[in-house]
């Protein structure tokens, strides 16, 4: 395993002590696994009695009830459901603009990662690449194979409508969302059919306040696009201003939807970071 | 106030060549460095004019340009040296020049320091009195008044032919006469000390001249000959055209080869017939010693008339007789010299025994008066 990518999974795990994803603000339903659901299933835990209704299972029918009241009564049984988890990692060029945005976005997978396999949860994990979304194997991930390719950029849309994303399931994605794009189709896929959507969003402090200035050339990382630029003072604060303005208007867009965006410096370490913000909105819940 | 204000310095407006200079570094300062950012379309949304357009569009406003530019201007300002003139300001400017022969290599210098100086000071003051003084004996030459171009006209005329002599008095003189807000500017090639008060300019530098120094003109063998002798003043070896002149015709040019320092000696005759030549020398920076008139020496000869009787008058005789080159004139016209005794005789409560020198061609009223005691 790469050195780097297995710190920072070590990393993740100290954090999992502390912090989880919010599991317990869901409802889980959908196949067998060793949650307890909502609903009522097939598990040997008795939970109540309800009336007959045609087209009930009749091995579930209470035969002993029948006998004594001439009426047919059904056994309800706790269900026990497995959590279903779907990631989907930003994998452009500005996610690797620098090691700490790196390894942030590398620890932010494992901390979700880690969690779905002690959860025994269904783990798909996609990763976007120039607008293309991949289905990777999360047993290479496991296993520790795993090395992370920080390239492309986002060109055309995310249809993660195409994805076929587990109903009922949590659906994070970790994306800096540093692109131009209609929120709606995104956070509308990410919270279809049941879903709770998470976004987690690392970022890095020189994007929010930028500390150069003078004659620049900005090179865009992911296009390579140049653009020569004075950066002055006054620029900069509009910079600052058009910044907060990008993330105000996803937040907002993500409460729309009833997702959870948390943004996640690269700072520091990851409970920390987790902390100021992503608990804050319910992107994370206390572990006890 | 605009009108009393005048400047020092003028060559301090060149500093103001520091304005492009710092438009020019603001112009170029700073290449685009490169940075790599995670996107571009935050920053898109900015105004177009931060993007790549004409060279001035590089120029930008800044405090930082703007200080630099009243720093150029504050430094052209200090440089300039302003002076404002008060009404009632008086100025005297006294130049006192060497009139050393070999001031007239450096005659130019002179005049063009004299009228630099006195440019910068002719707006110094309300009235300005100037006053150009030689420094050789006599004096003349000079000027003293309130017109620059008067005093330039002056200048132009002088002519240094003097030789070695003090400088001191003519200085102690300007030093009196300057008054409490006077200068005195002294221009020389000479090293010397000067007084306190008095300003030096040093007009004199180096020179490569070769001049006539001596000549000797002597008979040999019934012919007049001459010999003149050239030195080299130089730190050189020098290579010099020589010739001699007759009646103003300029004869054959000859070459002169002289070491540093070195003297050469040149012989000649003068033709048959011929009382006087003149020997030329190619010019050089010091003229005065490029020409050297030789002439063949003639014993001049004295009329003397003898208006004294008894003993002193036969001991005049005698001693006139002895004399080469002194006659006895016979009339009064053609009378040089005279003797006369006073009828007071000897004491000298009396009036003396006395020769009178008369001039040729003046009235006897012209004469010397020397006392003789015989």
């Amino acid at each position: 395993m790469n050195d780097r990518v297995a710190q920072c999974r070590e990393r993740s795990r100290e954090s999992l002590s502390l912090l989880r994803l919010p599991f317990r603000s869901q409802t889980w339903q959908g196949g067998q696994g060793v949650w307890q659901g909502k609903g009522t299933g097939s598990a040997i835990d008795f939970r109540d009695h309800r009336v007959y209704v045609p087209g009930d299972d009749p091995r579930h029918i209470n035969w002993q009830a029948y006998a004594r009241t001439g009426h047919y009564s059904m056994k309800v049984f706790e269900e026990e459901v497995q959590p279903q988890i779907d990631i989907v990692l930003d994998c452009s060029a500005s996610m690797g603009l620098t090691q700490e945005k790196a390894d942030r976005t590398v620890e932010l997978l494992y901390f979700c990662c880690e969690q779905a396999w002690e959860a025994g949860a269904i783990l798909r994990l996609y990763h976007l690449k120039s607008g293309e979304v991949i289905l990777q194997d999360p047993a290479e991930l496991l296993a520790g194979s795993w090395q992370p390719e920080w390239q492309g950029d986002h060109e055309g849309d995310f249809h993660f409508s195409r994805l076929s994303f587990s109903p009922n399931g949590m659906r994070i994605f970790i994306s800096d969302l540093l692109f131009e794009m209609d929120a709606n189709p995104l956070l509308s896929s990410l919270t279809a059919v049941g879903g709770k959507g998470i976004l987690f969003v690392p970022y890095l402090a020189e994007e929010v306040s930028p500390a150069w200035s003078g004659n620049l050339e900005l090179v865009d990382c992911e296009s390579g696009e140049k653009r020569k630029q004075r950066v002055t003072d006054a620029l900069s604060q509009n910079y600052r201003r058009n910044y907060q303005n990008h993330f105000q208007w996803w937040k907002d867009r993500a409460r729309q939807f009833g997702c959870h965006l948390a943004r996640v410096g690269a700072d520091g370490q990851l409970v920390t970071a987790l902390r100021d913000d992503a608990l804050a909105v319910g992107a994370v819940e206390m572990a006890v | 106030m605009l009108e009393s204000l005048y400047f020092a310095n003028p060559w301090g407006a060149l500093a103001l060549l520091g304005i492009p200079v710092v438009l020019a570094i603001h112009f170029f300062q700073q290449p685009a460095r490169p940075q790599l950012i995670s996107t571009l379309f935050l920053w898109q949304r900015e105004s177009p004019e931060s993007l790549r357009g004409s060279a001035w569009d590089r120029l930008r406003s800044s405090w930082p340009l703007w200080l630099q530019l009243l720093m150029v201007l504050l430094l052209v300002w200090l440089l300039l040296e302003p002076r404002w003139v008060q009404q009632w300001s008086r100025l005297n400017v006294i130049f006192v020049l060497d009139s050393s022969a070999s001031m007239d290599a450096f005659r130019k210098e002179t005049i063009s320091t004299v009228d630099r100086l006195s440019r910068q000071f002719d707006n110094t003051a309300n009235d300005v009195n100037w006053m150009l003084m030689p420094t050789h004996v006599s004096g003349g030459d000079g000027y003293h008044g309130e017109e620059r171009i008067e005093l330039m006209a002056v200048l132009n005329q002088w002519q240094p032919t003097e030789g070695r002599h003090d400088f001191l008095p003519a200085l102690e003189r300007g030093l009196m006469t300057q008054g409490r807000h006077g200068l005195l500017i002294f221009i020389t090639d000479h090293d010397y000390v000067v007084p306190a008060g008095v300003s030096t300019y040093a007009v004199g530098r180096p020179l490569s001249n070769v001049g006539f120094t001596g000549a000797r003109c002597f008979e040999s063998d019934g012919t007049w000959k001459w010999e003149v002798l050239v030195r080299n003043f130089g730190d050189a070896e020098v290579e010099r055209d020589w010739w001699v002149e007759l009646n103003g015709e300029q004869g054959p040019v000859a070459t002169l080869n002289l070491a540093a320092g070195q003297s050469g000696l040149l012989t000649g005759f003068f033709p048959e017939g011929v009382q006087k030549i003149s020997m030329a020398l190619a010019q050089d920076e010091l003229q005065l010693d490029n020409r050297f008139p030789l002439v063949i020496p003639q014993q001049a000869r004295i009329r003397l008339a003898v208006k004294t009787g008894g003993k002193t008058g036969q001991f005049i005789n005698r001693l006139t007789e002895a004399l080469p080159y002194v006659r006895l004139a016979s009339t009064d016209d053609q009378v040089d010299l005279v003797t006369l005794v006073s009828p007071f005789g000897f004491r000298s409560e009396d009036a003396p025994a006395e020769v009178v020198f008369r001039s040729k061609d003046k009235p006897l009223n012209k004469v010397v008066t020397l006392p003789v005691l015989v």
